[in-house]
């Protein structure tokens, strides 16, 4: 510390306490130090009910005057306030206590600048390490669903799976709207691994999985524009800012040890009926067709209705046949999934010089799901360092991450009997209701479960195909940077920063042959053997990024702050990725791509993009309590055309601090700010691509016969591609009040996206499928509310109560002349971004209504005829996303409860289609299953006219009804609601007392007991899945739903903390 | 210091004005169009035909012509067999969808052609184009071809039924017309996987083509029609891409999309009309078209007979896709003979048709046309029974994978006929068609595809909607 700054402040603080002094009664002196670091200056010092006050020097001393008997009031911002009588001594010492949501009131602004939160124009929101592993995640955002206003959050529904991220809506169809990943002042890769399509696909997470919740320090969530403008096109739909620990200098060497123990149980499965078995048509084996090979062969439950007799079952082999009552077993499915276990080990030492510091971290995860076998088993090591050295001048910081990862994921979609097999989660919700999948497990001993004689053709069992099939992920990644500083004078500093973000990754996929033998019952029925296949593929994904910036800070006079920077900066992203895939193994059970003789499949693909830009943002402060902030930046980007490459944007934001004072504290802010996005590479030229004839669900691929060939990529290039360009008002207003008993920070935007780049699907009667291009604008809307507050704070007991509410209302406001565009599909279900319309809409051409909305069935079988024009089955947008946290804290235990409800919005669901062409969904039996007449239903006279439906849909009919395959019209029911109400968590936390750590020599240690998504509840319409469960990744696609995903897991577990 | 980042400032800023560093927007793992050598193209055009026409269409030119039916045991084809196929579904999307890829690199080829004066690629080019468009036109009726695979319009008009015939017959004349011997450039070899660069062979595809679709229009424009009786010079072999192996990808696309991609590959069970048809003639080729079993009566999927009782369709991997094959070839012939020629020799070229179509299937043919034998040509009868034994047997011949060609046959000519009594019926004549049991547009067989969702969605130009069984403009 400069000693005559220290004076110069000594000064200021003498001045103030000389302006405050009145009374003449006594002098009452003290200290006023903090729990955590020591005296205090500037603590306002008042007696309650006068304006008479004082403040604390730079030492924490302060003198006032006052007669025995006034209330002293101690106050300072982000403290507890607290009230002292004055007694006979004229000596009072205060210690205050941190009010611990609003200590870290530091905001971290682009390019390693650091603001008061109190300046900002703009909303963000702080999330502590504390918080973040309060209960123990293996993905750091896991847990922080419903509690930050503005933002949605989906949790993965396994471990290692993607988590999707949503900001303030979306705002891109084509790009991504996942928000930028900023670690230590430097983007992270965010990429997805995985496959996401209705065919076999996985979910291997993304980039920010990679992140060690332990090494986190704070999370800032920049929302709005005029917050992100400075960070580039890819802060457009938000930026995630996150600090790693760092070691404290002129501090010895800590300890601290976090560990935990976690189970896990599978949480929603489908609720199914258990009224009727096995069988099709309303009949089983009395009267079904066998093939001369047993008893029913049906993979659905259309039997008759249980009667609890003791019957023949399944395949005739070798003259036996398997016995079981004809009942249901309510919970068939569940029994298949076993206890997961998760262990969550860390270390890190930390400490530092009078001019260093360091951090030094290990995280080891290891985590097993809750499909049997290791089939979904994740396991993580990573290896951080932080060290900083420098002295008044000059500073170096390094931040080093290494991450090892091995997961096995778990196939979902649709199998694929052409290639790597079946999938799990489409076999296993198949199975009929009176049938004991447990029994299923042993496949190799027990006839009756083997390939040969499994009890359908149909299906296969669930067992083989979790056993025998696998998808195995191994990657290593290196990210982190190196941040040079230097302060050029007292107004000029300048900083460079270079980060690197490497990934090596592996991909092994295989699945193993299934080939029937002559006369088994499969073979005899037809069964398409499985040929098997394997996929092996690397990918190596290197983010290359520099900044440079000088910054000038200057205090013109007492009142006006200037604060300025002006810098240049460089990214580059590239992608090297090549993989092999070959079909129809020769030698079973070896998985490697030599073992066929059919030719591998090489598919490769290389991308690399630049862009350079250049930025200076000034802010000048009235007082500290007015805020003036202007930013402009301008971006050249390689994925534009090369005449067209440049943008600019600019953004200004205003605050006040409009009421400051011992109680209460208000500011208002707002600001306005645009950004601009380019594109992903390569969509300026057309391209020649290796020739394929598609042919329904074959292909005939090239080479062919000795000649190759090549076609027209159906990616029509755009040389006329400019930048989308996202413009955004936002105000809003912090408060505390009655002594920070109640918080509130609420924000209302209102962001308009033109010229959005979006693939535009052709007509193919351009012979082209689609265009990259500006066609589409689109606005998002909405309001984010957080409201805090202690319905209880005493010393010993307090109760806070946190709740967050986020309505987000988006619009297509032009499609270019177009009405809508599909953004995903399955079966005849449509997702649609449409004009004047949410993102996206569903439609499907149900079943056809006349003009007075009766629907028009065939009067042969009484089912619905098909109409031709899609009708609206809703759209994804939620009505609003709310969270509600709990903490109750009686001395040093704490219990917390989050809740969190998420309101509106549709989803398709697979699993619901897949569960009533089985017959095993609740709604199959309607009516008893009896024949029904469709309710409101007519014929088609033929002549214009329409005559009351009097065909009823026939016992054998009501099959037909539930499955999409025969009753197309039953394709509507498939989109169902995605409301939920989810406690999310509950931990309950002790922390060991001083006394007994001091005697243990540590410096803290604590235990918690904790639950994951324990308890889910959706409407009635929904028995069928977890609504945030997609296959279709983490973005726009994914809010179309699922197809055959797998389940969610809720898990209990115990950590320990313990430093030393 | 200030100089070291001042220094890095300045190289940052001399980085950015250069262009060359944020050129790169080239993907390094593709082609760029640009001179793209003909041979490098033209097996992507000849294999995007067969793919477009030999899956989805097969299956629903198939199961519309009575070859086949949707097994109950399966679910597959229901939509199909039961007239619900609607204009969403892949099944209904992809004829139109593919066969437009597949014009993609036709017209390419064609205008690149055209340009460089290469006479031989352009005829290629051409007889291609007009074989897929009469395939689309025949099954959408309106459909884009004089604004279509147009890079510079995404809202292609639609050209009427009959607008798209003269320009097809205007457009073969075109390329028909041109000196081959002047040709300039390379001459097509072993990328023409249909006649390894014989270019004669080329000029009869189009002259056949040409006799096709003149004879297409007898109903609706008799005197347009009466040119095919002043055409020569037609296929004497198959038209077809052949050069298929027993390989993922690489396989017949009926066979790789019915047998290998999905997971019950007896979802194609033979149906009644055939099936009675030929068993009803001793016709040798039963044995070939289906395996054992009996057949299933059109369109009862939900059958309860043992699905192990009913016979499935036999197909291979290694048949090929015809475009025209030679029996089609002269059971047209035979039919311009019969309608403009006086008929004199109708039934030369009607024999010849049908043992081509046996010999196909390694059988000798020559004892059912022989004089009363069951195919024998009603070389007595009327004008009626003599068209009814052509087109008759041409439908037999377009098994497994031309359905759609004798569909559309069916529909012309009215034969094979349609059976007023269903097929549990004792009064059903052998072969006639029946409608579906299932069938869900109140007995109206069907005419025509709907246009597919997506062009509907995306081009404004598509009319409104036309129903599955209003017909087409020629009939």
């Amino acid at each position: 510390m400069n000693r005559s700054y220290k004076i110069l402040l000594s000064l200021m603080f003498v001045l103030g306490t000389c302006i405050s002094i009145y009374g003449q009664e006594k002098t009452v002196e003290g200290t006023v130090v903090s729990e955590e670091s020591g005296p205090l200056p500037g603590v306002n010092v008042i007696i309650k009910g006068s304006k008479t006050g004082s403040l604390t020097d730079f030492d924490g001393k302060y003198s006032i005057k006052a007669k025995i008997g006034d209330i002293l009031q101690y106050s300072y911002v982000g403290y507890y306030t607290k009230e002292i009588v004055v007694g006979t001594s004229n000596i009072i010492d205060v210690t205050l206590k941190v009010e611990s949501n609003v200590l870290e009131e530091v905001v971290i602004t682009a390019f390693g600048q650091t603001r008061q939160k109190r300046s900002t124009g703009y909303a963000a929101t702080i999330v502590s390490a504390e918080q973040l592993t309060q209960v123990t995640t293996n993905n750091p955002f896991e847990s922080l669903s419903g509690k930050i206003a503005g933002v949605d959050i989906t949790a993965p529904a396994q471990p290692g799976a993607s988590t999707k991220v949503i900001i303030r809506g979306f705002s891109s169809i084509k790009g991504s709207n996942s928000p930028l990943y900023i670690v230590d002042g430097s983007p992270i890769n965010n990429s997805a691994n995985g496959s996401n399509s209705v065919n076999r696909s996985f979910d291997g997470g993304t980039g920010i999985n990679d992140l060690d919740p332990n090494n986190i320090a704070s999370v800032n969530v920049l929302k709005g524009a005029a917050a992100t403008a400075l960070y580039g096109s890819r802060g457009s739909t938000g930026v995630i800012v996150i600090t790693t620990k760092k070691g404290k200098s002129n501090s010895k060497i800590a300890v601290d040890i976090n560990s935990s123990l976690e189970f896990a149980e599978v949480s929603r499965i489908p609720h199914m009926q258990n009224e009727f078995g096995q069988g099709w048509n309303g009949i089983n084996y009395d009267g079904l067709p066998t093939g001369g090979t047993g008893a029913s062969n049906q993979n659905g439950s259309w039997g008759p209705a249980f009667t609890g007799q003791i019957r023949l079952w399944g395949h005739i082999v070798n003259n036996s046949q398997q016995l079981k009552p004809y009942s249901a077993l309510p919970n068939n499915v569940k029994d298949f999934y076993t206890i997961g276990d998760t262990y969550t080990n860390s270390v890190r030492l930390s400490g530092g010089g009078a001019n260093s510091d360091f951090a030094l971290g290990f995280t080891n995860t290891d985590s097993d799901g809750v499909v049997p076998t290791d089939a979904d088993g994740y396991k993580r090591k990573a290896l951080s360092f932080n060290g900083g050295l420098g002295n008044d001048k000059f500073k170096v910081r390094t931040a080093i991450n290494f991450i090892k990862k091995d997961q096995n994921a778990v196939n979902t979609g649709q199998g694929d009997a052409a290639g790597q097999g079946n999938t799990f989660s489409q076999e296993l919700i198949q199975v009929p209701r009176d049938i004991s999948i447990l029994d299923l497990k042993d496949y190799q001993n027990n006839v009756f479960n083997s390939n040969d004689w499994f009890y359908t053709p149909y299906a296969s069992n669930p067992y083989w195909t979790i056993n025998e099939n696998s998808t195995n992920i191994k990657s290593n990644r290196v990210f982190g940077n190196v941040n040079l500083s230097y302060q050029l004078s007292s107004k000029f500093s300048a900083s460079w920063q270079m980060s690197m973000d490497m990934t090596n990754q592996k991909t092994k996929s295989y699945g193993a042959v299934v080939k029937y033998s002559q006369g088994s019952a499969q073979q005899l029925l037809g069964t398409t053997p499985i040929v098997g296949g394997v996929t092996e593929s690397q990918v190596e994904r290197l983010e290359y990024d520099t900044f440079g910036v000088i910054n000038y800070n200057f205090d013109v006079n007492n009142d006006l702050n200037i604060v300025a920077n002006v810098g240049a900066t460089f990214n580059q992203r590239s992608s090297d990725f090549l993989g092999a895939t070959i079909s129809i193994l020769d030698i079973p059970n070896y998985y490697e791509l030599s073992n066929s003789a059919v030719p591998p499949i090489i598919t490769q693909n290389n991308t690399l993009r630049r862009t350079y830009g250049v930025f200076a943002s000034a802010t000048g402060s009235y007082k500290n309590r007015y805020f003036l902030s202007l930013t402009g930046r301008n971006d050249w980007s390689s994925t534009l055309p090369v005449a067209n490459n440049s943008y600019f944007y600019p953004s200004v934001s205003l605050s006040g601090i409009v009421l400051e004072d011992n109680n209460s504290f208000l500011k208002l802010r707002g600001g306005f700010a645009q950004v601009a996005n380019d594109t992903n590479p390569y969509n300026t030229e057309s391209t020649l691509t290796q020739a394929n004839g598609a042919a329904y669900f074959g292909n005939i691929s090239f080479p062919i016969d000795g000649v190759n060939s090549f076609e027209l990529s159906g990616q029509l290039g755009n040389n006329t591609l400019l930048p989308e360009i996202t413009t955004e008002y936002e105000v809003g207003l912090e408060g505390r009040f009655f002594n920070s008993r109640i918080s509130v920070d609420a924000a209302y935007y209102d962001k308009q996206t033109n010229d959005l780049l979006i693939d535009r699907l052709l007509p193919r009667s351009t012979g082209y499928s689609q265009v990259t291009g500006n066609f589409a604008d689109v606005s998002n809307k909405g309001v984010e509310l957080l409201l805090s507050g202690f319905p209880v704070r005493t010393n010993d007991l307090s109760w806070e109560v946190t709740y967050t509410f986020t309505k987000n209302r988006n619009k297509i406001t032009d499609l270019r002349g177009l009405d809508k565009l599909l953004i995903n599909s399955a079966y005849a279900t449509n997702f649609y971004a449409e004009i004047g319309r949410p993102l996206g809409v569903f439609r499907f051409a149900g079943a056809e209504t006349n003009s007075s909305g009766q629907i028009v069935v065939n009067s042969g079988t009484g089912l619905p005829v098909l109409g031709t024009e899609e009708q609206e089955l809703g759209t994804s947008e939620r009505d609003f996303v709310m969270g509600l946290q709990n903490s109750f804290k009686y001395k040093n235990i704490t219990l917390s409860i989050g809740l969190d409800y998420k309101k509106g919005g549709k989803m398709y669901s697979y699993t619901n289609r897949l569960l009533n062409f089985t017959g095993n969904a609740i709604s199959t039996t309607y009516n008893n299953r009896r024949p029904f007449i469709i309710p409101n239903s007519v014929n088609d006279n033929g002549d214009g006219t329409y005559s009351e439906n009097t065909t009823p849909v026939n016992f054998a009919g009501v099959t037909n009804y539930f499955g999409a395959g025969s009753n197309p019209a039953y394709e509507a029911y498939h989109t169902i609601d995605k409301t939920f109400v989810r406690l999310r968590d509950l931990s309950l936390s002790y922390v060991f007392p001083a006394s007994f750590t001091d005697k243990m020599k540590l410096s803290k240690f604590s235990v918690t007991l904790y639950g994951k998504n324990l308890a889910l509840w959706t409407p009635e319409e929904n028995p069928y899945v977890d609504p945030e469960i997609s296959t279709y990744g983490s973005d726009l696609a994914s809010e179309f739903g699922e197809f055959a995903g797998n389940p969610a897991q809720r898990s209990y577990g115990m950590s320990f903390k313990v430093s030393f | 210091m200030k100089k070291i980042i001042f220094t890095l400032l300045s190289l940052l800023i001399l980085f950015m004005s250069c262009d060359d560093q944020l050129d790169i927007n080239r993907d390094p793992d593709l082609l760029s169009p640009e001179g793209v050598a003909f041979a490098t193209e033209l097996p992507a055009c000849i294999a995007g035909v067969a793919g477009a026409q030999g899956a989805e269409l097969a299956i629903i030119g198939g199961i519309w012509s009575q070859f086949y039916t949707q097994s109950p045991s399966a679910n597959q084809y229901r939509t199909v067999d039961s007239y619900q196929i609607g204009s969403s579904t892949l099944i209904a999307r992809g004829p139109w969808h593919n066969m437009y890829d597949a014009l993609g690199d036709i017209r390419n080829i064609k205008r690149n052609a055209l340009t460089q004066e290469n006479w031989k690629y352009f005829l290629i080019a051409s007889v291609l184009e007009c074989y897929s468009s009469q395939i689309l036109a025949d099954t959408y009726d309106q459909i884009p071809y004089t604004e279509a695979n147009d890079l510079t319009n995404f809202q292609p008009a639609f050209n009427t039924g009959e607008e798209v015939y003269d320009l097809m017959i205007a457009d073969l004349d075109a390329a028909l017309s041109k000196d081959l011997s002047a040709s300039k450039g390379s001459s097509p070899a072993d990328d023409d996987f249909v006649f390894n660069g014989d270019m004669t062979k080329w000029v009869q595809f189009g002259n056949t083509l040409k006799l096709r679709i003149l004879l297409r229009q007898v109903n609706a424009r008799p005197s347009v029609a009466s040119g095919a009786g002043s055409l020569s010079n037609f296929l004497s072999e198959d038209a077809s891409m052949h050069n298929f192996a027993d390989l993922p990808s690489n396989s017949n696309p009926l066979y790789e999309s019915d047998r290998r991609q999905l997971n019950v590959a007896s979802n194609l069970r033979a149906s009644t009309t055939m099936y009675s048809y030929l068993n009803e003639n001793g016709d040798d080729r039963l044995n070939k078209y289906y395996g054992v079993g009996n057949p299933l009566n059109q369109g009862d999927y939900q059958s309860l007979d043992a699905p192990t009782s009913i016979s499935i369709v036999n197909l291979s991997a290694t048949t090929p896709v015809y475009f025209i094959s030679t029996e089609e070839s002269l059971f047209l012939q035979a039919e311009a003979n019969l309608r403009y020629n006086s008929g004199a020799n109708t039934k030369v070229l009607y024999d010849a048709a049908v043992l081509a179509n046996f010999s196909k299937w390694g059988l000798d043919g020559s004892q059912y046309i022989s004089s009363g034998g069951v195919y024998e040509f009603p070389s007595a009868g009327t004008f009626e029974e003599k068209l009814e034994a052509i087109i008759t047997q041409k439908w037999i011949a377009s098994f497994p994978g031309n359905g759609f060609e004798s569909f559309f046959e069916h529909n012309r000519t009215g034969y094979p006929v349609e059976s007023s009594v269903p097929q549990t019926s004792g009064a059903y004549v052998p072969g006639q068609w029946t409608y579906s049991v299932n069938g869900a547009t109140n007995g109206a067989f069907p005419q025509r595809l709907e246009w597919p969702s997506t062009e509907v969605v995306r081009n404004a130009n598509t009319p409104d909607v036309i129903s599955l069984t209003t017909p087409v403009w020629w009939k």
